[in-house]
């Protein structure tokens, strides 16, 4: 059993993994023939599982990936049986995702709740997308299955038995959401004068509301894998939610997430033409490019309080990471000038 | 020598924290990152962008927030109701007033407040730059 230095939890607890996987699995036995942790997330902890299973529908050699909170968790995002509810209904309905397999609820097991999902090859990683252009097929062609991937996404409604958790859509997100970062920024010590400029910008402008559908919250070049021949699976459900099904676009086409490839709109990997293309194929709804780039300025907003909270973690919150702290002190700046450029006196309809 | 001086007072044989991180900084992109790899490659970069930061601020080369307060006191007098002692505000106090008005849609599209957002954006990114 592979163990990294600092964490020795999933080994300690093997017997009882073990024993839970043995019933998740309907097996007569399940051992844990190699654990090893993915690198860390800020909020979740990824391990890569080699599973023997004996007997039941598993039986063989399983690839899996338990995802559980990472031992600083902030209680910022989804729980992991909240996320595996989202992941299993976006399964069901034909979104590329890693295959759920098993929850585990009960935090005697590994000290928290975890679940298991089947593993998909590939990467992630921005920077090997940006620099190795066979990754992920012909990029086009990834950018409209995306687009396709996320008008699957967004065809499911409120409301969702399943996804109670979720609670009742916005009337109106975007005001909601101007609302909330508000008072995140007052909760963070306000002053934030470049951020305000461009959340009063946002609150005269915003279009009207489309909706309510789920939405990924996070889908972005980044959280996809990918492997030569194109998508193998959408990642990080952790903020899926209620909404307008445009800011999951303004999300996806926002500059902040381009990379080292701003002139590809579309995550830096592609024109938007691909990425507009496949997801009204599929949703039947035709894309109001303006919502998109209101989307896309509600989006630098939202990347930049969440990268001041990360950073007041390691202030009052006394955690000492150094990659939180850059991330407060690196970000915001750039975002608001990003923010500041869209938003000049001139495109206020309200100019005095 | 005489510029070292300037941008970092270090008396008389003893470096200042800005020159200091300075060559820890050269230490550990020249000799040390070269022999680390995957995840340890990535931390160091990360070590070395926060010395980067902290030596300019230390250099005080570039300023942060506080420049362009007096600016944002005369657009205050602007915005604000009369009766406020901008006067006795302090740096917070001032920024905490503008957002207020923002917010209450008295410096909608304002220029004058614009221009100076766009400067005070700037300095903070040549700092991290």
């Amino acid at each position: 059993m592979t163990v990294g230095p600092a964490e020795s939890r999933l080994a300690e607890r093997k017997p009882a993994l073990e024993a839970f996987l043995t019933a998740a699995a309907g097996a007569e036995a399940v051992e844990v023939v190699d654990a090893r942790p993915l690198t860390d997330g800020a909020i979740q902890e990824n391990w890569l599982l080699d599973l023997q299973v004996s007997g039941g529908a598993f039986a063989g050699p399983l690839e899996a990936v338990l995802r559980t909170d990472a031992a600083s968790a902030v209680a910022v995002s989804r729980s992991r049986a909240e996320e595996f509810a989202v992941l299993s209904v976006v399964h069901r309905a034909g979104v590329t995702v890693p295959e759920p397999l098993w929850l585990c609820a009960d935090a005697s097991v590994l000290g928290r709740p975890f679940y298991v999902m089947r593993r998909i090859a590939g990467t992630a990683a921005p920077h090997r997308l940006m620099k190795e252009p066979e990754l992920g097929g012909d990029r086009d062609a990834l950018a409209g299955r995306l687009g396709m991937e996320l008008a699957r996404i967004h065809a499911i409604v409120p409301p969702r038995a399943e996804l109670a958790f979720l609670g009742d859509p916005p009337d109106d997100p975007a005001q909601a959401a101007i609302a909330r970062y508000r008072g995140y920024l007052d909760a963070l010590g306000g002053g934030f004068l470049a951020l305000e400029w461009g959340l009063r910008w946002c609150e005269l402008h915003a279009p009207p509301p489309q909706g309510p559908v789920l939405l990924h919250q996070d889908f972005r070049t980044g959280n996809y894998m990918v492997d030569r021949q194109g998508l193998t699976g959408i990642l990080d459900w952790e903020f899926s939610d209620w909404g307008d099904p445009m800011s999951d676009l303004g999300w996806f086409c926002a500059a902040c997430w381009r990379y080292a490839h701003p002139e590809l709109e579309a995550g830096g990997i592609a024109p938007r033409g691909p990425f507009y293309h496949g997801y009204e194929a599929v949703s039947g709804r035709r894309i109001d490019p303006a919502a998109v780039a209101f989307w896309e300025i509600m989006a630098h907003l939202r990347w930049a309080v969440i990268a001041l909270q990360q950073g007041e973690r390691t202030l009052s919150g006394g955690e000492e990471s150094l990659e939180l702290a850059l991330t407060g002190r690196l970000y915001p700046p750039g975002l608001e000038a990003e923010i500041l450029r869209q938003t000049a006196p001139e495109r206020w309809r309200t100019t005095p | 020598m005489t510029k070292r001086r300037e941008q970092d007072p270090g008396c008389g044989g003893e470096p200042g924290g800005a020159r200091l991180l300075e060559l820890a900084r050269r230490e550990l992109l020249e000799d040390l990152l070269p022999q680390l790899q995957g995840e340890g490659r990535y931390r160091a970069r990360l070590v070395a962008n926060a010395m980067k930061i902290a030596a300019r601020e230390l250099d005080g080369r570039t300023a942060g927030r506080p420049a362009g307060t007096h600016r944002l006191r005369g657009l205050a007098a602007a915005a604000l109701p009369g009766g406020v002692d901008l006067a006795a505000l302090g740096e917070a106090e001032l920024a905490a007033a503008l957002c207020a008005a923002l917010r209450s849609g008295r410096l909608d599209g304002q220029r004058e407040l614009y221009d100076l957002l766009i400067t005070l954006t700037d300095k903070r990114r040549e700092t991290i730059g």
